[in-house]
């Protein structure tokens, strides 16, 4: 394990092996200190000054009334979706928007299209509704009629394109 | 004395996988930093220990007092800790901490209403390639300065002590930076040759220096 940590100090730990050093750096106070001491000798040899300067005892003193720091984790091997996600729902949405605008006849719905002869009936229904004292109530009541809203206003269209068909 | 022994080194190659290829320092200081993000504390301790010295070194550049330079590195490590969860190791770790480093001496200086000492024009980027040993102000203490001057002795006389392959590939190492492959090429043996043989020197260097250590007024982590 002390070899281990020796090439940690290096940076020259293979990946695998990290997490068993890291466990024993965590549990063992001796771990610890050869730690310390790689960088301290390292910082020697290499004649640097503040040699006597040694915080870490102090800041990690100071770090136990400290929340833990928690991160959330960098997302790293799907970050490609999320991307292609985004497009996809791009492309769906204006699929969706071409096709309700640009597909023909559809004015007309197309249920009553494919069936005409229900169409008829609808027709000849609202022929028979329209008679001339229902049309005389309808002019009569049409100044209460909502006219700024938009509802009441269909509402009116609506009748005027009976009453026409009806003469 | 001042080793180096590298002059012919030849350049990094792998020959082995990607699967076995060494973290190497930065991404070892990437993997300290995810643990310390997942809510390991230990680990920042190693950063700590890490770094300490380097971040000493350039907030003496600023300020004087070498108390006041360890309450500076102290408070700079307790502010990269809270501020660990927004790191997103963009940049490489001590850059970052540096950075902090300045900014909190600079603060420290403002509310302690002084200015910095002739060498503040300090930022992360220059720290790196600056040569502390030949500008490095020595604000040092007595008993500081004393402790440097027994931990070098004690270093020197322990190295001088080293079997010859120890010495060398420790130098190599420390002094002349280079990786395990590298020396590998230069000693021509093994890698897992040199890990023990680094390995080994520290270890009986470490030996000499632990009751000068253990008498130190910090407290050891």
């Amino acid at each position: 394990m002390k070899t281990r940590i020796s090439a940690l100090v290096d940076g020259e730990l293979e990946s695998h092996e990290i997490d068993e050093v890291l466990g024993a750096v965590r549990h063992n106070q001796e771990m610890r200190s050869q730690w310390c001491d790689c960088h301290l000798i390292g910082a020697a040899l290499r004649r640097e000054r503040g040699l006597g300067i040694d915080v870490t005892a102090r800041v990690m003193s100071a770090l136990e009334t400290e929340p833990t720091v928690l991160a959330p984790k960098p997302r790293r091997a799907n970050d490609w979706r999320r991307p292609a996600l985004a497009l996809a729902a791009s492309a769906a949405g204006v699929s969706v928007v071409a096709w309700l605008t640009l597909s023909p006849g559809r004015e007309a719905s197309p249920l009553l299209a494919a069936t005409p002869a229900t169409g008829q009936r609808v027709v000849a229904t609202v022929q028979s509704q329209s008679s001339p004292r229902l049309q005389e109530y309808l002019v009569a009541h049409q100044a209460y009629a909502p006219s700024g809203a938009m509802v009441g206003g269909a509402r009116n269209i609506r009748t005027v394109s009976v009453s026409g068909e009806g003469r | 004395m001042l080793y180096s022994l590298a002059a012919d080194a030849k350049p990094r190659i792998y020959s082995s996988g990607e699967n076995t290829k060494p973290m190497g320092d930065r991404e070892a200081d990437r993997i300290l930093v995810e643990r310390v993000q997942a809510g390991d504390k230990q680990a920042f301790g190693l950063l700590v220990a890490k770094y300490q010295r380097k971040l000493a070194r350039l907030i003496s550049r600023m300020v004087r007092d070498s108390a006041e330079v360890e309450d500076i590195v102290q408070d700079s490590f307790i502010r990269a800790y809270r501020a660990l969860p927004g790191f997103r190791n963009d940049s490489a770790f001590y850059t970052w901490l540096y950075r902090i480093g300045v900014n909190t001496a600079k603060n420290w200086l403002m509310t302690h209403g002084r200015r910095a000492s002739a060498t503040t024009g300090v930022d992360s980027e220059e720290a790196e390639s600056y040569d502390e040993a030949d500008l490095l102000r020595d604000t040092d203490t007595p008993e500081r300065l004393l402790m440097t001057k027994q931990i070098g002795q004690t270093v020197n006389a322990a190295m001088e002590a080293l079997p010859e392959d120890l010495r060398t590939a420790i130098v190599l190492r420390e002094i002349d930076g280079l990786s395990y492959e590298e020396i590998a090429q230069v000693m021509d043996c093994p890698i897992g040759t040199v890990r023990s043989r680094i390995f080994r020197a520290r270890d009986a260097i470490s030996a000499k220096l632990r009751p000068l250590l253990d008498a130190a007024p910090d407290k050891r982590w």
